[in-house]
This record gives structure tokens, sequence and C-alpha cells, in this order.
């Protein structure tokens, strides 16, 4: 089993009558490396989900095993480690460190976690995004695509066997977004990686090879009105 | 609506302006310190000057005043009081010691100004206030004496002293005399009657005698009105008048350098304050920005909005103007309570109104140059581009921001320089020094960054990110790597410069030292005293002959310096040079002067009194000696060794030029043997020969080692406090700079950092920062101390080995300590969950 998640929930108190409760017992499994979609307006809760099953946020209740490792078993630093290991995040907006080259992010990870060779590693990542001559460059002076695909390229240069995916084209125009989806889809079918993403985007969600709905909290293979057509 | 709006922005901000108070707070510390300081010295001084001289105006001669112009001062100013005074330097002997001591022969309607507090007994409450002198001026040959001159001549109250021929019995001391002025303690002073002065047989021709009159004047005059009503009197150069001004001169002098010295560290202190709050302030205003957009929207103008910041951030300024006030204000209290004794009589430090009101200016100054980027912005960009502007990294404006940021904080700091220093000329030079250094320790911190960075880019692990980071060279690490540049310099400087001047006046043992130096020998008993110095076993070396003459004309013009033509200047002629004198410029004499070959005798200038009194090779110089023209040219520039202790000159001139002139002769004692045997050759010589005065060169060495150690406790003082408020700012900008680093420290954790790993690359990085720093500011202060030493006072410089590599230590410790804290603050505030 790579990814289970049971019956998760999560409430925000936000210090008004009632506490917000975004997730009401989320489960979800992945057993083999395929790609998923979560489907949902804004604010169903799926980025919260996706934060829970990255270990960023606490569940209110409920478990999260990856690779047979519950998270909540994890102290903080054991969580640390194992997620740079194992778990890919890319976030939409893409958290690059401005003052480190192309380069130098996507080798990051590699020299926090003394992997051997990280110069040649990180090259070759650098060079499977199609970004190797920019590899001088800093963020500030790369387009918002070139900076996502520097952030996917440092995400899998770790080579996890999952990768979480919140909203990746966000931020992008269409074509760009385009672009960057066929790259993540390329990669994790190259690396034999578990792809969960987020999205509203209903071309995105019909490549996957499964499609989730969230609402209301709930997580469900009943695919609502709103994302009807196809 | 703009107040109560900036009020209610603020109100909600208050716990993150708490930085930028406390920092902004450090900074007008100092300002508010040196004005109170400088405003409470002159307010001491104008009300003090006529103390200083203890009379208004007085008229100086190195002769004798004649009777008809004593009468003239009297017609022309018609005083309320006039008194003499003789005065004169020499050796007094006691019962078996000697020392030399100032004299001063006054009459007895002396003083004319304040009064003397003498003890009479040995109970230290008897103290009797004393406003004349009269009773020094009857039959008895009595005296008043300084404490030093009763210690040094092993004296008390009614023992006998020998002043010249003269016996004089010791009937007080003086414990407070009047005039601002005192001996240095080489030579304390003691005072006779006038009419006593003429027994001592000191003041003969050819001694070195100043004659005084003290004017009290009977309604206010100015000194422009003193100086016409006596022009007649000064047109003959022998004679010059001092007013009040005059006297405190001197020490405003003084206390200019001392007041630049402070100004310096305080405007170092200012400028680094100033640069890290606009430093942390940039978040806070970048935030102002969408608010301010949000305004613009709805109806506010740019006006408005500009106003609206502007307030905001003057009441941040306020808020640390008002910090720094009661800081200050009991710092001052403190001074006056702890330094009271100390202090002179009548001075008391405090704030003056105007001086507050010129600092609320600064601050005011400071808001508006503090919102320069943001009212660039306001004015430049459009309304989207506001409401999307999420950084201060635009591109397209960064250069321009910053200079309309930094730019007008310039203009700040040197307004500010500029009033603290009264001069425009000295705040430059401090403003410019500053801003050349800073230019170069950036330099130097950006150069070695890069060299680390090189050494380990090829090198995998946590130091190839710690070297890549400072690389970067960030605004928060620049300030940071200054700060600790500074806090090297400190730790180092001072502590060469004392050992380089302590070793340099600290004599060596043995023979070679000069024991005692003589001066005052009249031409008429060399034969003797040579023969005191065989049957002694003493040597007398370096004999060398004083005439003392008037430069009156340099190149045919009367010299720009009057003082030059007022005062004598002593002349000397040798067959050959000492060693130490060595040749900068031009050549030596060619032989004795041959007045069938020559009309101009050959002179040798001191390379100092050369340059202070713009004098080179080649000039036509004549000289008035004892009435007689003598023309000279110069023909060489020497550098003198002053701290070599030996009979050194100015002026030399060629032999056979001065050789019948009227003279007194100087010479150096060398002696085997102790204290003891120094002592009892002293008071020998000064018994058999009781016109030659002598000064103990090695006592006066450590009179003047303690009173340089004394004096130098404020330099020091000065600098540790500077160094100890930048490290207050220091810890302030680290906080925050790894505050503003918690996006990255998020990202790490996200990669696989864990907890400890951070704070190893946090702490690092600083180490790493404070070890290059500790390089440029220790280095930098070898090469400012060795400036000073060799060029501005040319003695060989000495490091402080110590103090040089304990710098080290502290420093980087320093620096470890404040990042340790602030990261494991930060780490221990983001220890639950990654949030981006």
């Amino acid at each position: 089993m790579i990814l289970r998640a049971s019956d998760i929930k999560k409430t925000f108190d936000q210090g008004l009558n009632e506490p917000l409760e975004i997730l009401r017992g989320v489960s979800l499994e992945i057993d083999k490396p395929e790609t998923v979609a979560i489907m949902g307006r804004s604010g169903c809760g799926k980025s919260t989900f996706i934060s829970i099953l990255a270990g960023l946020e606490t569940p209110t209740s409920g478990e999260v095993e990856i690779l047979g490792k519950n998270l909540a078993r994890l102290s903080s630093a054991g969580l640390n480690r194992f997620r740079a290991r194992h778990i890919g995040i890319v976030f939409q907006q893409f958290h690059l460190l401005d003052h480190l080259t192309a380069l130098e992010n996507v080798r990051l990870p590699l020299d926090l976690n003394r992997v051997p060779n990280p110069d040649r590693l990180a090259l070759e990542m650098l060079d499977r995004v199609s970004l190797a001559p920019r590899r001088d460059h800093f963020p500030a002076q790369l387009s918002r695509g070139e900076c996502q695909r520097i952030a996917i390229a440092r995400v899998l240069v770790m080579r996890p066997e999952v990768l979480l995916a919140d909203e990746p084209t966000g931020s992008l125009d269409v074509k760009t977004g385009r672009d960057v989806i066929e790259l993540i889809f390329r990669l994790v079918k190259e690396q034999g990686i578990a792809l969960l993403m987020a999205t509203h985007d209903l071309k995105i969600a019909e490549r996957c090879d499964r499609r989730l709905y969230m609402n209301a909290g709930v997580l469900s293979t009943e695919r609502p009105q709103e994302f009807a057509w196809s | 609506m703009v107040l109560k709006l900036a009020l209610k922005e603020l109100s909600s901000s208050v716990r993150r302006l708490g930085l930028p108070v406390f920092i902004l707070s450090v900074g007008f510390i100092g300002p508010f310190f040196s004005s109170a300081v400088r405003s409470s010295v002159d307010e001491y001084l104008a009300n003090s000057a006529r103390d200083f001289l203890s009379a208004d105006v007085s008229v100086n001669a190195l002769r004798p005043l004649k009777d008809e112009e004593v009468e003239f001062v009297r017609d022309a100013l018609k005083p309320m009081k006039l008194a003499r005074e003789t005065e004169f330097v020499t050796m007094a002997r006691g019962e078996k010691t000697s020392a030399l001591v100032e004299v001063k022969g006054v009459d007895s309607v002396y003083p004319v100004f304040g009064e003397f507090h003498l003890r009479r007994s040995q109970d230290a409450d008897d103290i009797e206030a004393v406003s004349d002198a009269s009773s020094l001026n009857g039959e008895e040959h009595v005296v008043w004496a300084f404490p030093e001159a009763l210690t040094q001549l092993g004296l008390k109250i009614g023992s006998s002293v020998g002043i010249g021929e003269t016996q004089f019995r010791v009937v007080a001391v003086v414990e407070k005399a009047p005039g601002m002025s005192r001996t240095v303690g080489v030579a304390p002073r003691l005072y006779i009657g006038r009419r006593h002065v003429e027994a001592t047989g000191l003041t003969l021709f050819g001694a070195q005698v100043h004659h005084r009159v003290f004017v009290a004047l009977s309604g206010r005059m100015s000194g422009k009105d003193i100086s016409e009503k006596l022009k007649p009197l000064t047109t003959d150069s022998d004679l010059f008048v001092r007013t009040p001004d005059d006297a405190i001169r001197g020490f405003e002098r003084f206390f200019r350098f001392f007041n630049i010295y402070l100004v310096a560290l305080t405007m170092v202190v200012f400028l680094l304050s100033w640069v890290s709050a606009f430093y942390v302030l940039q978040l806070f205003l970048q935030e102002r920005l969408k608010n301010a957009a949000i305004l613009m929207i709805n109806g506010a103008g740019r006006v408005f909005v500009g106003a609206l910041m502007s307030l905001q951030v003057f009441f941040v300024l306020a808020m640390a103007f008002v910090v720094a006030g009661v800081v200050v204000a009991g710092a001052i209290a403190l001074t006056n309570l702890s330094l009271g004794t100390l202090l002179p009589e009548g001075f008391s430090l405090s704030f003056k109104a105007v001086d507050l009101g010129i600092l609320l200016l600064v601050a005011a100054v400071s808001a508006l140059a503090f919102n320069g980027p943001f009212y660039m912005r306001l004015y430049f960009m459009k309304l989207n581009q506001l409401l999307g502007e999420t950084s201060m990294g635009d591109v397209r404006f960064s250069r321009s921001l910053a200079m309309a940021g930094y730019g007008p904080l310039a203009f700040v700091f040197l307004g500010l320089a500029v009033w603290l220093m009264d001069s425009l000329a000295d705040a430059l030079r401090v403003a410019g020094g500053m801003t050349v250094a800073t230019l170069i320790g950036w330099g130097a911190g950006r150069l070695l960054f890069r060299l680390f960075f090189t050494a380990l880019r090829e090198r995998p692990g946590s130091w190839r990110l710690v070297a890549t980071s400072l690389a970067r060279s960030r605004l928060g690490v620049s300030l940071c790597f200054l700060t600790l540049v500074l806090v090297a310099l400190s730790l180092n400087l001072v502590p060469h410069l004392l050992k380089t001047a302590v070793s340099e006046i600290q004599p060596l043992q043995g023979r070679e030292v000069p024991a005692l130096f003589l001066f005052n020998i009249p031409e008429s008993g060399l034969p003797d005293l040579r023969t005191f110095a065989i049957e002694n076993d003493v040597e007398l070396r370096y004999l060398s002959p004083m005439v003392l003459g008037r430069l009156s004309k340099v190149n045919g013009e009367k010299p720009e310096d009057d003082r030059l033509r007022r005062f004598p200047v002593r002349l000397s002629y040798r067959e050959a040079r000492i060693a130490s004198e060595t040749l900068v410029e031009g050549r030596d004499f060619r032989g004795h002067f041959d007045p069938n070959s020559a009309t101009h005798a050959e002179v040798s200038i001191e390379k100092r009194f050369a340059e202070r009194n713009g004098l080179k090779i080649g000039d036509e110089l004549e000289f008035d000696i004892q009435g007689l023209p003598v023309l000279a040219r110069v023909t060489s520039i020497r550098q003198v060794r002053w701290t070599s202790f030996n009979p050194n000159f100015f002026i030399m001139f060629q032999p056979g030029v001065l050789d019948d002139a009227p003279k007194s002769w100087i010479a150096n004692v060398n002696m085997d043997g102790d204290l003891q045997k120094r002592a009892a050759i002293q008071f020998e010589l000064s018994r058999r020969f009781p016109d030659i005065s002598v000064i103990d060169i090695g006592r006066t060495v450590n009179q003047v080692l303690e009173i340089a150690r004394d004096l130098i406790w404020p330099v020091k003082g000065g600098a540790w406090i500077a160094m100890f408020m930048s490290l207050l700012i220091l810890s302030g900008v680290v906080h925050h700079n790894l505050q503003l680093r918690e996006r990255e420290i998020d990202i790490e954790k996200l990669l696989g950092a864990d907890g400890r790993l951070i704070r190893k690359l946090l702490v690092g990085e600083y180490a790493a920062m404070s070890f290059f720093a500790w390089l440029v500011g220790a280095g930098g202060s070898v090469a400012i101390a060795w400036v000073v030493s060799e060029s501005m006072f040319e003695i060989p410089f000495r490091l402080d080995l110590g103090a040089f590599v304990l710098s080290g230590g502290a420093t980087v410790g320093i620096a470890v300590l404040i990042s340790r804290l602030a990261a494991s603050r930060v780490l221990a505030m983001r220890s639950t969950n990654v949030k981006l």
C-alpha cells in the first residue's frame, strides 16, 4: 500500500461560536503508482486534505499511512526526513529560494539530506525538465512556468514514491499550465510515482487514472452536477 | 481624519513595531547625549570664560612691563581692579629633594576675580577663603603651595623651601586657586609675593619670565572694544592682550578633538541604527502600500495617502525619540551624580530645549526619508500595479528605489553630523571617512564571501549552503557583517594605539636613556657643571646652546601666524645632527657660516614645524635675535624623534651664526644607579646651581603615562559604549533577519532538514560571517593604527597581538551567541507544522 488515509476529519477553531469542519471523514487508498485527481470548488477542503497527507497539517482525527508508516507516530524531525525522501509536494506558488540559482534550488534537498553526487543528480533532473541552459539563473530571471518546472525538478530529484500536487497550474496561464502538466505526467510515469493532484481543471482530471470529488468535506467517486460536462 | 487613520493602522501593528522603535531609540541615544555634552560645555565655557583667565583682560609680556605701560592700561580701561603677576619656572629645593616648580609672584591686589581657598593646618576642614594676596607681600618670605608641590618636595606647612637664592616658609596649602588653569603636574605651582621675586635672583636677563597685568573691568566691554582701546600697546610685538575667549581657546581646541571623536562614534551607531531600522521597516511599509492602493480606489488622493504613511513612520520615530530621551535623561542624572566631584565646579550635563527641538526635526525629516521608496511607488506606479505589488523586488525600480530610500537618509546623516560638530568641514571629513570605510569594509566582505563560496562550491554539504547564502550578500547579511566589523574594530584599535604610545614613551633602562634634563644653564656655569659631572660620575650629553629669537619675516613678509612673530622660538646650533634627527629633505650644512662668502645663514627646520607654518626648502627667513636681524635660508627639513628625550629644536642654525648671541644651555644627564642616586644628584644640582632647572625624565614620563592612562578612559569608554549599542542593534537585525527567513526555514524543513541542521546552517552562517568581519575589522584597525602611529605621530607602530587574537574569539563568540539565541527562538516558534 502506497498511501492510505482513514476517516480523516479536520476542524478549525476560529474563535467563533461554532468550529469550522472542513473534512468530515475522508478516506483514500492508493496501492500502486497511479494518477489520482481530486476535484472540487474553492474552499471545499482539497488543499487541506493534501496538506494532511503531506504531514504539513495534523488531522483532528483519522490516520494517514504512507508506505506503511503512520505519520502521526513519527517525531517532527522524523516526519521531515520521511517526507523529504518519500513524499514530493508541488505547490501552486513554487516556493523557490530567491537567492539560489535554478541548479542550487534543485540541489537543495540533496545537500540537506547528504545525498552523494548532488551536482550530477541535480543537473540531470534539470535537464529532464529542459532547463539545463538556465542553471545559473535566479528565480527572478525565470518565467513562472520555468519556476514551476524548477520546483518540480527539486521535488523529483529525491525520487519520492508519492507526489502530491496542489493546483500546480493555478498561477500559470493555460498554455504554460498544459506544458507543466505534461511534464508532471511524463516524469511520474518514468519514475513510477503515485500522483495525487488537487485541481479544478476538468481536462487535467480526465488525464488521471482516477477522479475523486470533494464536496462538503467528503470525498466520493460520484461526480457532482458542476462537473457533469466533459 | 488622516491622524485618526494613521493611529488606527499603527495600533494594529504595535507588536511588530517594537523592534524598529528599539533600534531607532538606540540610534537616537548618541545624538541626545552628544548634543547635551556639547551644549553643556558651551554654556559652561561661556559662563566661566572669565574664570579661566581670572580677569576680564590680561596684558602679557616676556619682559618687565614698564610703569607707563601699566598706567596706559589703567587709563584706557578704567578698571575696577588691576593686579600684576610675574611667572617663571625653576627648581625649588626642600630639605632633601628638589623639583621643578612654576612660581607665580603676585601683588597684594591679586586676584582681580575669584579667591584662594587656603588650608593653613593639617586639618582638611580648616579652609579659609582669601580674596587678596596681601599676606604674601609682607616682610617675611612666605609661600603658598599646591599640594603636589609639597608632596614632590617632601614639605609640609611650616617647612622651608629654597627658590633661587632665597628661602621661603610654607604658610598655606592652596586647595583652590583663582582661574581654571592647572599645571599638568610636571611643575606644580608656588605663590610668592611679587615684591620678593627679585630676591630669588631668577629673573635676570636671559631667563624666560612672563609678566602680566590682570584687569577687572567696572562695566561690560566686548573683546573687540578692549583690543581697540589697547591697540597702541600691542603695536609693540613684545606685548599681547588676552581676553577670556583667548583663555578658553586651548580648552575649546581640546574639546573639539574630543567632540569629533564622540560625534564620530555617535554617527557610526546612528548610521547603523537608521539603516537597520529602514531595513526592518520595509515589510511594514510594503504592507501599507496595498492599504494605500485600497484607499486610493475609494477616493483618497496621493497626497492624503503620502501624509498618512509619513505620519505613521513619524510616530514610530517619535516613540523612539521618547524612549531615547528617557534613557539619556537617566544617564545624565547618573553622570552628574556619580562624577559630581570630578566635574569642574559649576558644570553639569543637561538637555537644552533647542537641542530637543532639533532632534525632533531630525525625526520628522527621517520619517520622510524612510518613506522615500514608498513615495516613488505612489508617484510612478499605476493603481492596479500598486494593488498587485507584493514585494520590493521590482526590477525596474530596484536601483532608483534604493536611492530614494538611502539617498535622503544620507542627507539626514550629514545634517546631523554638521549640527553636532558645528562644522561642515569636520562633518564632511567624518561622514566622508565613514562612507569610505563602510564601502571598503563592505567590498572586502563581498570579496571574502565570494572567495569562501568559490572554495566550497564543489564540496557538497551544509558549509556550501552557508557559503552560498553569504555570497548572495542580501541586505540583512550586509548589515550584520558591517556591525560585526565595527565590533572587531572597536576591540582592536584602542589597544594597538595604546601599546604603540606606551612602548614609545616608556624609557628603556640603563645609561642609554637620560635620567635628567637640564635647562636654563648659564654659559658662565658650564665649566663648574662639567666638573660636577665628573665628580659625581654622571655624563653630560648633547650639551646644546639655546638662543631666544623671533621669526619676524618669511620671504620678506610677516608670518601669517601672529604667534610666530610674538612668541620667541628657541634656536640652536650643532656641528652635526644627533641620533634622534633624520634628514628628510635637503642637505646638511656646508660647514661653518662664512660672512664673507654668504649673506644668508643656513637653517634646518623640523618637519612638523615646517608643515604647520608653510615653510619649505629655499625660503628666506628673517629672525630678530635680541634686537639684531639675522637672515637665513632653509636648506633642510629634519624629522625629530621627540620621544628620544634628547635636546631637540624646531630650528637649527648653521654653526658660526649664533655663537656670540646671548644664550643659555640645555643638556641631558645620563647615569647608572637607582632612584636614590638620581634624587641625590638632582638635589645637589639644584643646591649648587640654583639657576639651573632640572626635570626628572623618568618621573615625568611616569606622570605623563598616568595622565594618558586616565585620559584614555573616555576614549576606551566611548568605543565600548558604541560597540555595546552596535551589538544591541545587531541582535535586533539578526532576529528580524531570521524571522524574514521563516519561509526559507519552512522550505528547508519541507525538503528534509531538521531543527538541528537548520540551526547549524544559520549559526554557521553567522560564525563564518563574523570570522570574515573580524578579519576585515581587525585588519582595518591595524591599518588605521599604523597610519595614525607612523604618519600622524611618526612613532613606530606596535601590534597588540593579544588583543588581536582575543578580539577574533570575542567577535565570533558574540555573533554565534546572538544567532544561536535568535535561531532557537525562531525555530521554537516554527517547530510545529510547516506553513507554506
